[in-house]
C-alpha cells in the first residue's frame, strides 16, 4: 500500500519541537515537497485497504476528485509555511503541520471512519493554532472554535454510526437519502461556515497569529467543500445555500472594520460560491466547486499574507487606524491588488477563470435568477476587497504609523502566491487541467469579458457616490456568536440582578411581619375591656318578640 | 470624486452601446454593478446602524 502523503508532515511536525530555528524551516518547507512525491506514488498505486475489527478501511484514495483538494493543500502548506518561517514558534509550526496532515487525510479518506479520524485531529490542530495566536483573546475564540468542530465532529459520527447500524457501509461515495446522510451533511455545512453555523470563522481567524490564519483560510472550509462535493452532488437545497452564503459575507465585509475579520468574511462569501455549484451538481458544476476552491485557496492565501504582512509592518489591524500608506508600502499594495482583483474575478487572474466557471454552471442549468444573484455577490466582493480595503489603507489621509520593515520570507512566498494567480489567469487551461473532469469551456469570449469588465466599472462607480460611508468606524458588527456569547452574560447577569433584588424586599417583608406581630403582642398584654351586651343580639330579640306580638294578635283579631 | 454623475452618465452610454454591440440585454450588467452595489452599501449600513453595531468594548474585551 502506497505511504499516506499525511505521515511527511507528522514526521516534520514531531521534528519542529525539538530542532533549532534554522532546521526547523528546513523541515516545516521539505513536508510538503515529500508530501508531493508520497501523492504521486499515491496515484498511480492501486487504493491499499485495512481491516479494523471487521470494518475496511481506505485511507489513501487519490481519485480525479481528491487529488486536486490534495494538490492545493499541498501547495499552499508551503507557501504559508515559508511565509511564517521567521515568525512562527515551534509549537505553532508543529500545530500547522498537523492541521496540514489531518487536511490531507480528510480529502484523501476513501471510508468515513478515516474521515472522522481526520477530520477531528484537523479540529483539534486548527484550534490549536487559533490559540497560539499570541493575543489576549485567542483562548477564548480557541474554545469557541472548538465547542463548534466538537459538535461537528459528532455529527459525522452519529451520521456514520446511523448508516452503519441500518445496514449501510462505511464507504465515503455519494450517499443516500438517508436521516445518517443528514448527519453527515449538517457536519460538512457546519465546517463550510454556513450561516448561521457560520461565526465561528470570523470569531477564531482573526485571533490566530498572522501565518496562522494562513493555514487556517486553506484547510477548514475547503475540506468541507470537498466533503460536501464528494457526498452530496446535486443536492438542491445547497444551491439556496449557496447563494445566501455569497450574499451574507459580502453584506458583512462592508460593515466590518478589522481587516482579517473582512476577508473572513469573503471566505463565507466565497465558499458560498462552491456551494451553489456542489448544489447544482453535475461534472461542469463539480469542476466549477473544485476549480474555485483551488484558485479561492490561492487568491485568499494571499490576501492573508498581504493583511498579515501589513499588520506586521504597522502594528495596526483595524481600517480605522490606517490609512494614506501606497507610498510608503508600494510592493504591499501591489500585491495585495492581485489577490484582491483576482477574489473579484478579474480577468487575467485566476478569481476570473474560476468564478466564471461557476457561473456558466448556473447558467447552463438555466437557473437566471441564481446566476444574478452570484454577480450581485462579486459587487459586494469587489467594493469591500478591491476598492473600500485599498481605498481606505492605502490611500486617504496620512495616518502613517512608524513602520517596520517585512521579512524577505514573507514577501517571498506572496510573491509566488501571485505569480501562482497571474498564471492560471493567464492560462487557465493550467488550472482545468488539474480538475476531476474534462474542461470544454472557454472564459476569455469577449461577451464574458465585456461583462466582467462592466460590472466592475459600474461598481467602482457606486463606490464612487458612496465611499464617504464606507469608512472604518471603531466599532464591532454583531453576528449570531451573540446568541452564545452575550445571552449566558445576560442570563448571569439577569439572575444575579434577581439575586441582589430579592434581598432588600426580603429585609422589608421581614420588617412588617415583626411590626405585626409586635402589635399582636401588645394587644393581647393590654388590660381587657368592660364587656358590652352585642348590638346584634338585643336588636333580634326586639324584631322576635314585635313578631310574636304582631302573630298574636292577628289571631285573637280574626 | 466631487461630482461622479457624469462619469455615470457616460459610463450608461457606454454600457449600453457594447452590450447592443455584442447581443446581450441592455443595462442589464450596468445595473447589477450601479444599483446593486448602492443597494449593497445602504442595506448593509442601514442593518449595522439599526442591528448591528456595537462598540468595541460590547463583549467585554473578548474580541479581537
Amino acid at each position: 500500500m502506497a505511504s499516506h502523503p499525511a505521515l511527511a508532515f507528522l514526521v516534520a511536525a514531531a521534528l519542529v519541537l525539538v530542532l533549532p530555528r534554522r532546521l526547523r524551516t528546513v523541515a516545516v518547507l521539505a513536508a510538503p515537497v515529500a508530501g508531493f512525491a508520497l501523492l504521486r506514488q499515491a496515484t498511480g498505486a492501486v487504493p491499499g485497504t485495512v481491516e479494523l475489527y471487521g470494518f475496511v478501511l481506505e485511507p489513501v484514495r487519490v481519485d480525479n476528485l481528491s487529488e486536486p483538494f490534495a494538490l492545493v493543500f499541498l501547495l499552499v502548506a508551503l507557501l504559508a509555511g515559508l511565509f511564517g518561517a521567521s515568525t512562527m514558534a515551534g509549537r505553532e509550526q508543529a500545530a500547522a503541520l498537523v492541521a496540514a496532515a489531518a487536511g490531507l487525510g480528510v480529502v484523501l479518506a476513501g471510508d468515513l471512519l478515516s474521515l472522522f479520524v481526520a477530520w477531528e485531529i484537523k479540529a483539534v490542530a486548527t484550534a490549536m493554532l487559533v490559540a497560539l495566536g499570541g493575543r489576549a483573546t485567542s483562548t477564548g475564540a480557541s474554545l469557541r472554535y472548538l465547542l463548534f468542530h466538537v459538535i461537528g465532529g459528532s455529527l459525522l459520527l452519529g451520521g456514520m454510526a446511523w448508516r452503519l447500524a441500518d445496514g449501510g457501509t462505511l464507504r465515503f461515495d455519494a450517499l443516500d437519502d438517508h436521516g445518517g446522510a443528514t448527519l453527515i451533511l449538517l457536519a460538512f455545512l457546519l465546517s463550510a461556515a454556513v450561516p448561521p453555523l457560520h461565526a465561528w470563522l470570523p470569531d477564531a481567524y482573526p485571533e490566530a497569529s498572522l501565518a496562522g490564519t494562513v493555514f487556517l483560510s486553506a484547510f477548514t472550509t475547503k475540506a468541507a467543500v470537498y466533503g460536501l462535493a464528494r457526498g452530496f452532488d446535486g443536492t438542491e437545497v445547497l444551491v439556496y445555500v449557496g447563494v445566501a452564503m455569497a450574499l451574507y459575507g459580502v453584506t458583512y465585509a462592508i460593515l466590518e472594520n478589522e481587516l482579517r475579520r473582512l476577508l473572513g468574511y469573503h471566505i463565507v462569501s466565497q465558499v458560498g460560491f462552491m456551494v451553489a455549484a456542489v448544489g447544482i451538481g453535475g461534472t461542469l458544476a463539480v469542476t466549477a466547486a473544485t476549480a474555485h476552491a483551488f484558485a479561492h485557496i490561492l487568491y485568499k492565501g494571499l490576501l492573508f499574507m498581504s493583511v498579515g504582512a501589513l499588520i506586521a509592518a504597522t502594528g495596526h489591524r483595524r481600517l480605522s487606524e490606517l490609512g494614506g500608506l501606497a507610498r510608503a508600502l508600494p510592493v504591499l499594495l501591489g500585491l495585495y491588488l492581485v489577490g484582491a482583483l483576482s477574489i473579484s474575478g478579474l480577468p487575467l487572474l485566476s478569481g476570473f477563470v474560476s468564478k466564471e466557471l461557476v457561473v456558466e454552471a448556473a447558467r447552463v442549468d438555466g437557473r437566471w435568477v441564481v446566476v444574478q444573484l452570484l454577480k450581485l455577490a462579486s459587487v459586494g466582493t469587489f467594493l469591500s476587497v478591491g476598492l473600500k480595503l485599498p481605498w481606505f489603507v492605502f490611500g486617504g489621509p496620512q495616518r502613517r504609523p512608524p513602520l517596520r520593515p517585512v521579512p524577505p520570507a514573507m514577501i517571498g512566498a506572496m510573491v509566488i502566491t501571485a505569480g501562482l494567480n497571474v498564471a492560471i489567469g493567464l492560462r487557465p487551461q493550467l488550472l482545468y487541467d488539474l480538475m476531476p473532469f474534462a474542461v470544454d469551456y472557454q472564459p476569455y469570449a469577449t461577451y464574458k469579458v465585456a461583462e466582467v469588465l462592466q460590472l466592475l466599472t459600474f461598481t467602482t462607480l457606486g463606490f464612487l457616490l458612496l465611499a464617504r460611508k464606507l469608512g472604518g468606524e471603531p466599532s464591532i458588527t454583531l453576528d449570531t456568536d451573540w446568541l452564545y456569547r452575550a445571552t449566558p452574560a445576560r442570563l448571569a447577569a439577569g439572575l444575579g440582578a434577581v439575586a441582589t433584588d430579592i434581598a432588600p424586599r426580603r429585609a422589608a417583608l421581614d420588617g412588617a411581619v415583626r411590626e405585626a406581630a409586635a402589635r399582636a403582642v401588645a394587644r393581647l398584654r393590654a388590660p381587657a375591656p368592660a364587656p358590652l351586651v352585642p348590638l346584634p343580639t338585643t336588636a333580634l330579640g326586639a324584631v322576635l318578640v314585635g313578631a310574636l306580638l304582631v302573630v298574636l294578635a292577628g289571631s285573637v283579631l280574626s | 470624486v466631487r461630482n461622479p454623475w457624469p462619469v455615470v452618465a457616460v459610463a450608461l452610454v457606454a454600457g449600453l452601446v457594447l452590450d447592443l454591440a455584442l447581443g446581450l440585454t441592455p443595462l442589464v450588467t450596468a445595473a447589477t454593478g450601479l444599483l446593486g452595489s448602492v443597494a449593497l452599501v445602504l442595506g448593509a449600513k442601514w442593518l449595522g446602524s439599526r442591528l448591528l453595531k456595537r462598540p468595541e468594548s460590547y463583549y467585554g474585551g473578548d474580541h479581537g
